[in-house]
């Protein structure tokens, strides 16, 4: 595993020595080393849909986010150095070294990172291995290219070109002597162009044919040299081709053919090639580093001296051009913005004319810039401040002190038109045109002079007044920014001053520029910019994001963007948006010390500056480039772990403890980028910062959108946004179906009770109404007038035959009705209470059937009871049913059975005539045992016995 | 001793190289005496050096062809001191005692047609046991059954992880200039 330190080396090239011939004109690269110098042998860069760049190399695929490199985790298969990449909307193809092809799906809204965003763990991401690359050869993948169809061109070094329509094999195309192909592109009309040695194959950009056609392009086409080793389309239409000793030319799809090769080239073989606007076609060579056409002037500019051979180019998203150098690794540069050579004296003002000259004017004279020398223009020494372009093409040139020069295109001798020549004042600060009248601001006040007769008239309105600026707009106002008078403007011949009113005035200006919409833009000393629309003025000042109110000059590039100069940087300002990106030198610009107000703008739109003894070339590209940072999730952690949160979006609810890694693609300057954001749900208002993750602890349920933005210097009011839809479920128990069952539940258990309860009331009733209907039953038969004549008639008998044995018998007739009277009252009594009142009762009838009638007891001791008066109802009902006689005895034997039951049995022998009583007695005695609990009395009844079973019950 | 074992390893190279393999393969052309001389321009010093035992193939029919010279075979230096460094330091003749170039010629030309022509060779160029493809340009002038052929070409030191130590950085060049210089004949078929 690579270990890469978050380290960033700025590094500047230095002027190259060798070449003569050519200018030198660079930006400022900064390169990316890996930590310890590790050797990447970078071989391939593309950025993806995402806006994340891939640098592949010979050890391997990283992803670049600006500040360090994470490894991808490739597929077996495809082992050995990564050889050729290609972003398209879906995948990123990746070519190996041993002949395989793999690709990374990019259809997921985010591609995560690196687990713990550390990056020593390998992109969980997931590279696939293609299958059909199994059946190419084992030669590198030199480049891939995808047609309109969705083919896949394979370029292989050494293996031939191969092409795999959708859903179907790859198939080889031959290409007679271009086994080895150096670069593939597709160009117009869809066709594929792989550069060989043996010129450009070109495919006929048919769709149908499974074996696809391709035509040679050569020598005969106006080819210079046959091995082509680079290919680049250009946008507006047409083939660049880089070839190995004769430079670069470019293919005209109108002509069919190749133009001339650019001129003057220096030998070098062409590796790469990048192109930015239509002016700059950069070109990488093998062995001699970078250069840089520029298409307008024609000329080549050399660009480092770090001779390596450059194994790609490329340009990304933010305008940045990136350079893989096979010995120095990584690098980027905003190539935008480069410095001039310095020149040999202070640059004081700057003029690019029509031509496309660059006029620089400095204390020591007028200079022509070539791009390599400056070239003096003026016979003498001379302090030149100011510069303007008559319509012929002269050049005016303002000195300090020494009136004013005009150059002549045919290159005779200046002429000088000083004091004594109808100058009135030969220091001038400013000079304009506007049509044929030329505007001076000298230090003895403004002068004009109209067509060429160099008589110089004073504007009275400013008098003597401190002019610094004089701005001649495109619809023929003269602005001037002057010291005390501020912003004036002559219109029509008439003068007039501006201000913005409300007690606030600008006393001084000192530079002005006008927008794409007639605006004037105005700077006045340490209070920034203001805009006049021609009915109000608008300031931008430090809220607006504006870098410092220090502004030293401002200049509207081909973009229609307003540039401002600081001392050491640079604001691009774009009136449509009002957004503002600032530019530090020194970190995205090349180091400079601005000082004076000299700029100017070139026919192609670029910008130019003086600062300090060279000049910034600010290039308007006419190409949309972003802004501002990309914000993109990275990674989501719940307690630390990662989810793969493309898919995932929804948490339990005690999965509450959310991490948050984000990221702003801002390559241009990846530590300047700032973040806020704000967890919608949660967070009441943005949340600002410089790290990448934000972390929320105990989130309650509910739904969330995590959005955040990223800015390139703290301004958010235009950035881009992205956001994570995400939900953190309820616990079960407060969800509605868990509710609901809870309150089913609870109001079937209630119902369960009630009713349970409306049973047991009901049986308590029943059982109290039986209680009382067999007490009823009981003291009825008691006081049953046979029983008591039977007694009375029985003792009547006693009284007369023994006196002693009546009282007996009253007696037990007494105990007999107390103890009824005492125990019917209760539920339940022992079977000793019972037993006490069958003896009487027993007692009493043995008096009356002497020996016919026998009760045996045989009870063994038990705790178990029965309910009162049971057993004598039993014997009762024996007497009462069954014949009574000396012949046939009634016996009764009353036993315990398995100690559950207490058993009354009698010898069966019915009367003849039933007694009415019918079963009362048994029915009453077995619904009081069911009611109680479920006890059953058992009857049976055979030939010989009736038996009665009655269940003994536990106490009270 | 060494001569054998560059010879062997000659004729390998040259049977894998494919020079005899394709059918299209044509009259042969070969030498063993080809002249090689390297200059090293540093700022303190200049070393030249140079061996008159190149050998060489080439197969008109493809334009296929093998270079190799001995290491050893170098003679000239400044001193001795010097030859040794070279043999021992430097190239370490012992484990690599071949510089080889092997490779095809990428313009089509009429070898059976007498003129002068200037070429590129395209293969591996390998010295110090590391090879890097070049493709090295060239003038060939055909007459008769002989061609003879003259190149120009510069050689990195860092190309072939040959490391100079610092203290002799300013007498070796970081490029050394190489010429070629080799009459081949053609060989009966």
């Amino acid at each position: 595993m690579l270990h890469i330190r978050r380290r960033i080396w700025l590094i500047f090239l230095p002027v190259c020595l060798f070449a003569g011939s050519l200018s030198a004109q660079w930006p400022l690269f900064r390169t990316h080393p890996m930590e310890g110098g590790a050797k990447f042998q970078a071989a391939a860069a593309a950025q993806d849909r995402h806006g994340w760049i891939w640098i592949g190399g010979a050890a391997g695929l990283w992803r670049f986010d600006g500040l360090e490199y994470h490894a991808a985790a490739l597929p077996a298969e495809a082992s050995g150095g990564v050889t050729a990449l290609l972003a398209t909307p879906q995948r990123l193809w990746v070519g190996f070294e041993n002949g395989r092809v793999a690709f990374l799906d990019l259809s997921a809204p985010f591609l995560p990172q690196a687990a713990s965003g550390s990056p020593e763990t390998p992109l969980s991401a997931r590279f696939q291995f293609w299958q059909p690359s199994a059946a190419l050869p084992m030669a590198p993948i030199s480049g891939l290219a995808e047609d309109a169809e969705g083919s896949l061109w394979i370029a292989t070094y050494g293996g031939g070109l191969f092409c795999a329509r959708p859903g179907r094999a790859a198939v080889a195309i031959g290409l007679p002597g271009g086994d080895d192909i150096y670069a593939i592109a597709r160009g117009e009309h869809n066709q594929i162009w792989a550069a060989t040695d043996a010129g450009v194959f070109v495919s006929a950009g048919d769709s149908t044919a499974a074996q696809p056609r391709v035509r040679r392009l050569g020598k005969a086409d106006g080819l210079p040299d046959e091995i082509v080793t680079a290919l680049l389309p250009d946008p507006a239409g047409g083939m660049w081709v880089g070839t190995y000793d004769r430079g670069v030319c470019r293919y005209d799809y109108a002509r069919s053919r190749f133009e001339p090769s650019i001129p003057d080239w220096p030998g070098y073989h062409v590796s790469a090639l990048a192109q930015f606007g239509d002016s700059d076609l950069w070109i990488g060579t093998d062995g001699k580093g970078c250069l840089r056409f520029d298409r307008k002037t024609g000329r080549l500019h050399e660009q480092s001296d770090a001779r390596d051979r450059i194994r790609a180019l490329f340009k990304d998203r933010e305008g940045l051009l990136w350079v893989l150098s096979e010995r120095q690794g990584l690098f980027s540069a905003q190539v935008r913005f480069a410095k001039t050579e310095p020149a040999p004296f202070e640059v004081q003002a700057v003029l690019a004319d029509r031509r496309r000259n660059l006029w620089v004017g400095g204390a020591t004279g007028l200079y022509q810039f070539t791009g390599a020398h400056w070239k003096p223009v003026l016979p003498q020494r001379a302090n030149i401040i100011s510069l303007a372009e008559l319509p012929d093409g002269r050049i005016l040139a303002g000195s300090f002190g020494e009136g004013l020069w005009v150059t002549d295109p045919a290159g005779a001798k200046p002429l000088r038109i000083g004091e004594r020549t109808g100058l009135r004042n030969g220091n001038i600060l400013s000079a304009a045109v506007a049509g044929d009248t030329v505007w001076l601001a000298t230090l003895g006040g403004v002068q004009y002079s109209v067509g060429d007769q160099w008589r110089f008239q004073t504007l009275p309105e400013l008098g003597a007044g401190y002019v610094y600026k004089i701005y001649t707009a495109a619809d023929g106002r003269v602005w001037f920014g002057a010291d005390g008078l501020g912003l004036s403007v002559l219109e029509n011949g008439r003068w007039r001053r501006l201000d913005p009113g409300a007690g606030k005035t600008i006393k001084t200006v000192t530079d002005i520029c006008t927008d794409a919409r007639g605006r004037i833009w105005f700077i006045a000393p340490n209070a920034g910019l203001w805009r006049y629309d021609g009915q109000n003025f608008r300031h931008y000042d430090l809220a607006e994001q504006l870098h410092s109110r220090n502004i030293l000059g401002l200049e509207r590039d081909g973009n229609g963007h307003i540039l401002l100069l600081y001392e050491n940087g640079l604001d691009i300002l774009d009136p449509e948006t009002n957004h503002i990106a600032y530019y530090p030198a020194g970190t995205v610009l090349p180091g400079f010390q601005a000082g004076v107000n000299a700029h100017c703008t070139d026919p192609d739109g670029h910008a130019w500056f003086a600062v300090g003894a060279g000049m910034l070339r600010a290039a308007a590209f006419g190409e949309r480039f972003a802004t501002d940072p990309r914000p993109m999730l990275t990674s989501v952690s719940v307690f630390l772990t990662p989810v793969d949160f493309n898919v995932r979006r929804s948490f339990a609810h005690d999965q509450n403890y959310l991490i948050f890694h984000f990221t702003g693609i801002w390559y241009t300057l990846p530590e300047s980028a700032r973040y806020r954001y704000r967890l919608e749900g949660y967070d009441l208002d943005w949340k600002t910062t410089k790290d990448r993750l934000a972390s929320y602890s105990n989130l309650p349920p509910g739904r969330y959108k995590f959005r955040f933005q990223s800015s390139e210097h703290g301004n958010f009011t235009r950035t881009p946004e992205t956001a994570y839809d995400f939900v953190i479920q309820s616990p079960f128990w407060t969800r509605w179906w868990f509710l609901l069952g809870v309150i089913l539940l609870g109001a079937l258990l209630l119902y369960a009770w009630v009713h349970a309860r409306e049973v047991r009331l009901q049986r308590e009733a029943d059982l109290q109404r039986e209680k009382a209907e067999s007490q009823f039953a009981a003291l009825k038969s008691q006081i049953n007038p046979h029983f008591l004549f039977n007694s009375f008639n029985t003792l009547i008998a006693l009284i007369e035959e023994n006196p002693k044995a009546a009282a007996e018998y009253v007696e037990h007739l007494s105990d007999y009705y107390r103890a009824m009277m005492a125990y019917r009252e209760k539920d339940r009594i022992s079977i000793r209470e019972e037993m006490e009142l069958v003896e009487n009762f027993y007692f009493l009838l043995k008096k009356r059937f002497e020996d016919n009638f026998k009760l045996r007891i045989a009870l063994e001791e038990t705790n178990g009871c029965i309910l009162p008066l049971t057993l004598q109802m039993l014997l009762e009902n024996a007497v009462k049913h069954n014949i009574i006689s000396k012949t046939r005895p009634l016996e009764v034997e009353i036993y315990l059975e398995d100690k559950k039951w207490i058993v009354a049995r009698n010898n069966l022998q019915p009367k003849n005539q039933p007694e009415p009583g019918t079963h009362f007695g048994l029915q009453s005695l077995a619904e009081r045992y069911r009611l109680l609990g479920n006890y059953a009395v058992i009857v049976e009844q055979n030939d010989l016995y009736f038996t009665v079973k009655v269940p003994l019950i536990p106490p009270m | 001793m060494p001569i054998r074992i560059s010879t062997v390893f000659f004729l390998t190279l040259l049977f894998f190289s494919g020079a005899w393999r394709r059918n299209d393969s044509g009259p042969y052309y070969r030498t063993s005496t080809g002249k090689v001389r390297f200059v090293s321009d540093a700022p303190l010093e200049r070393i030249e050096a140079s061996s008159e035992r190149l050998r060489g193939a080439l197969d008109a029919g493809a334009g296929n062809f093998a270079w190799t010279v001995a290491i050893r075979s170098f003679k000239g230096f400044n001193s001795d001191l010097q030859l040794a460094h070279f043999n021992e330091n430097y190239l370490e003749s012992v484990q690599f005692p071949d510089a080889t170039f092997e490779g095809r010629i990428i313009e089509a030309i009429d070898y059976g047609k007498d003129g002068a022509y200037s070429v590129r060779a395209k293969g591996k160029f390998s010295a110090h046991g590391r090879s890097r493809e070049r493709i090295i340009p060239g003038r060939l002038v055909i007459k008769g059954n002989r061609i003879t052929i003259s190149a120009q070409f510069s050689v990195p030191l860092q190309d072939h992880d040959i490391s100079i130590p610092k203290i002799v950085h300013q007498k070796i060049a970081e490029e050394i200039q190489v010429d070629v210089l080799a009459e081949l004949l053609k060989q009966p078929s």
